[in-house]
């Protein structure tokens, strides 16, 4: 699991373009979208992209990506539970 | 009442020129706008995601928009007029890319010319009118005459030509507007005309 | 005062003015199966085709070996239908000038001849056709119009902003007569990307429904002739409707989504009434943008409801007939808008059934026959932040 999530955040910086942060910078628990990182929708869209491309795993419905993308820990979490 | 070319800058050749006066000069790089930003101290992360042409725009426009007199003005009173050739040229080849195997929903979005007007306006708060231009070539007549019409509902116009690929990086924005109280006392008032707008572009 | 004396306009819905008619008051979509379109998401969506190839567009426009791309032939058809319900015959008699709108441009075009071109086949001329503002010059140069061509891309309120810049350069006498609209053909780019942006309905759109899913992508063209007073006196000449108000502003909240309360839409909105100088309970319909997102249709429900408190005026999108026609919406629906007061009909916001929680507006559902329609507003709004409102009104 710390694998996963430290992956995950050098992952999440390079699709989101996030020059200036450093994988050390990001909280495992702490919200990606509003505060923390900021991040908006087109990010969403993008981790559903980072979802289906580094892990085969496809979110059919934006709204289901909500849950999941809550912070970096919840993602890892979706990401072991449901890889084949 | 005439209008006048209160303030104006350019990209071209790794140099961003604000009026006369040189900014940042970026020697040899791959990686110009993200150089200059850095050299700006502009603090604004959102920048890294951006297309090069939203990101050459925000760069010119950030000179003009943060300068005292022209800061003060009512942001809905502000109109935005750009234009270029190529639309979002390089951008639409980045995102024809990704559309072989997981085609990029933020690429997509920077697809549109007018991304960069949006861009502008919400780092600056700017609410008036807005247009994006695809014109053969710089036209400072249509600029010109669409600006004058605007200035009659308008306090000022941010217009300009912006215009990026691998090679080339040619960014112009000047800042129409009137004399007032405020800025009067600042010297080069440029007479709002197309000669002078043909001149700043090409010198 | 501006005059419209001609309108064109061709769609999923119909390639003239009188089909469009026919299908909007036999409540009849445009959308559905993709024929033309050769995307690997044929079969998951549907869409407002025109339901011409290529070639058979060639044909209607009376052409051979043009080498015009889908987008430039439907920018023809529907200025030619423009042109001839005006009544033109010589586009040069008066200062005349030509401003089109698009998004994509030749994209559909070079999507099916690029790799040919890279491989071997060089098709010489259709490279210089991709670029977004070449359809303008061919077909003004078709039409033998020179004083004035340009193109406005600005996303989904393109053509809008086209209407609008006609408009003043008439009013201000820059120019005697102007034809104003926009032309977008479908392409695998448009349809790929507004798929990863999750915002497609593989059915039916709903727009101002509370389960709305997304919009469906269309394509076509529209063009309204604008004339001065000086002119329609000089000739004598019909006129279909009058462009009363017309407003532009930017939301300022982010690329692609808009703000919640509608900002940008209000100011445009407002901005409309303005300049047509004239209060808010005058407008008898709206033409609204409604592209069936969720995002959209409730911003724009704010926006609506804020202008018009207690007295909102009936409303409906007709991108439920033809879906988004993006840079060409603005003005297929000034078209309908136009239609909408020569028949004194409300046409209907298809497929919505649910009223959405968040507002109590409700859209027009079914055809609206013998209402006095005298004047019409019409919302279009672009990524970018980019809002603009026309109001037509009846002469």
């Amino acid at each position: 699991m710390e694998n996963l999530i430290e992956n995950l955040k050098k992952q999440i910086i390079e699709q989101l373009n996030l020059a200036e942060v450093k994988p050390y910078d990001i909280d495992a628990s702490a919200p990606l979208f509003g505060e923390g990182l900021g991040l908006d929708s087109i990010d969403a869209l993008e981790l559903i992209v980072l979802l289906e491309k580094n892990y085969g795993l496809k979110i059919q419905e934006p709204k289901d990506a909500k849950n999941i993308f809550q912070s970096v820990k919840t993602l890892a979490e979706y990401i072991s539970s449901h890889k084949k | 009442m005439s209008n006048y070319i209160l303030s104006y800058t350019k990209i071209k050749n790794n140099c961003l020129w604000h009026n006369d006066k040189l900014v940042s000069k970026i020697g040899e790089t791959d990686n110009f706008l993200e150089e200059t930003y850095k050299s700006l101290d502009l603090a604004y992360p959102k920048f890294f995601k951006m297309d090069a042409l939203s990101k050459l725009g925000v760069l010119c426009a950030e000179q003009i928009l943060t300068d005292e007199s022209i800061r003060l003005l009512p942001k809905e009173k502000i109109a935005v007029v750009l234009s270029n050739k190529n639309s979002s040229l390089q951008t639409d080849v980045a995102y024809a890319k990704t559309m072989r195997d997981f085609p990029s929903p933020s690429l997509f979005v920077y697809t549109l010319p007018n991304i960069v007007t949006g861009e502008i306006a919400i780092k600056h708060k700017i609410t008036g009118e807005n247009a994006f231009f695809i014109e053969p070539t710089f036209n400072a007549d249509l600029l010109h005459n669409y600006t004058e019409l605007l200035l009659q509902e308008s306090e000022a116009v941010l217009c300009g030509w912006l215009s990026i690929d691998e090679k080339t990086c040619d960014g112009f924005l000047y800042f129409v507007g009137k004399q007032t109280e405020s800025n009067q006392k600042k010297i080069n008032f440029i007479k709002h005309n197309p000669t002078n707008i043909t001149q700043l572009y090409t010198n | 005062m501006v005059f419209v004396t001609g309108i064109g306009t061709i769609s999923a819905i119909g390639k003239n003015v009188s089909e469009t008619l026919s299908s909007l008051l036999e409540s009849r979509t445009g959308i559905g199966k993709i024929n033309h379109l050769q995307t690997i998401h044929k079969d998951n969506y549907v869409a407002g085709e025109v339901n011409y190839s290529l070639q058979e567009l060639e044909n209607l426009a009376g052409l051979k070996n043009s080498n015009y791309n889908r987008t430039t032939l439907l920018s023809l058809l529907a200025t030619q239908e423009a042109l001839t319900s005006a009544g033109i015959k010589d586009a040069s008699t008066y200062r005349t000038g030509f401003i089109s709108a698009s998004s994509v441009g030749g994209m559909s075009h070079s999507e099916l001849l690029y790799k040919d071109f890279l491989e071997h086949n060089p098709h010489e001329n259709f490279i210089d056709t991709h670029y977004t503002g070449a359809h303008a010059t061919d077909v003004a140069k078709h039409f033998g119009i020179t004083d004035y061509v340009t193109t406005i891309s600005t996303a989904c309120s393109s053509a809008a902003n086209a209407i609008m810049l006609g408009a003043r350069l008439i009013n201000n006498n820059i120019l005697d007569r102007v034809i104003v609209g926009g032309a977008d053909a479908l392409c695998k780019f448009t349809f790929n990307g507004f798929n990863t942006l999750m915002i497609l309905d593989k059915e039916w759109c709903k727009p101002f429904d509370n389960n709305r899913k997304g919009l469906n992508l269309g394509e076509g063209a529209a063009y309204l002739v604008l004339e001065s007073e000086r002119v329609v006196k000089a000739e004598n000449k019909k006129i279909i409707a009058v462009l009363s108000g017309y407003g532009n502003a930017n939301d300022a909240f982010h690329q692609t989504a808009s703000s919640p309360d509608g900002q940008g839409a209000y100011a445009a909105m407002q901005k409309a009434l303005e300049v047509a100088n004239f209060f808010s309970n005058k407008i008898d319909y709206i033409n609204a943008h409604g592209t069936g997102t969720a995002n959209n249709d409730s911003s724009e429900a704010a926006a609506i409801q804020n202008i018009f408190k207690k007295n909102i005026p009936p409303f409906s999108s007709t991108k439920s007939f033809t879906g988004h026609t993006l840079a060409a919406a603005a003005s297929i629906e000034a078209v309908i808008s136009i239609l909408s007061i020569q028949n004194n009909t409300i046409f209907p916001n298809l497929n919505c059934v649910t009223p959405m929680q968040d507002t109590t507006l409700f859209p027009v559902t079914s055809l609206q026959k013998n209402t006095e329609i005298n004047h019409v507003l019409s919302n279009s709004f672009g990524f970018g932040g980019n809002c603009s409102s026309l109001i037509f009104s009846r002469n």
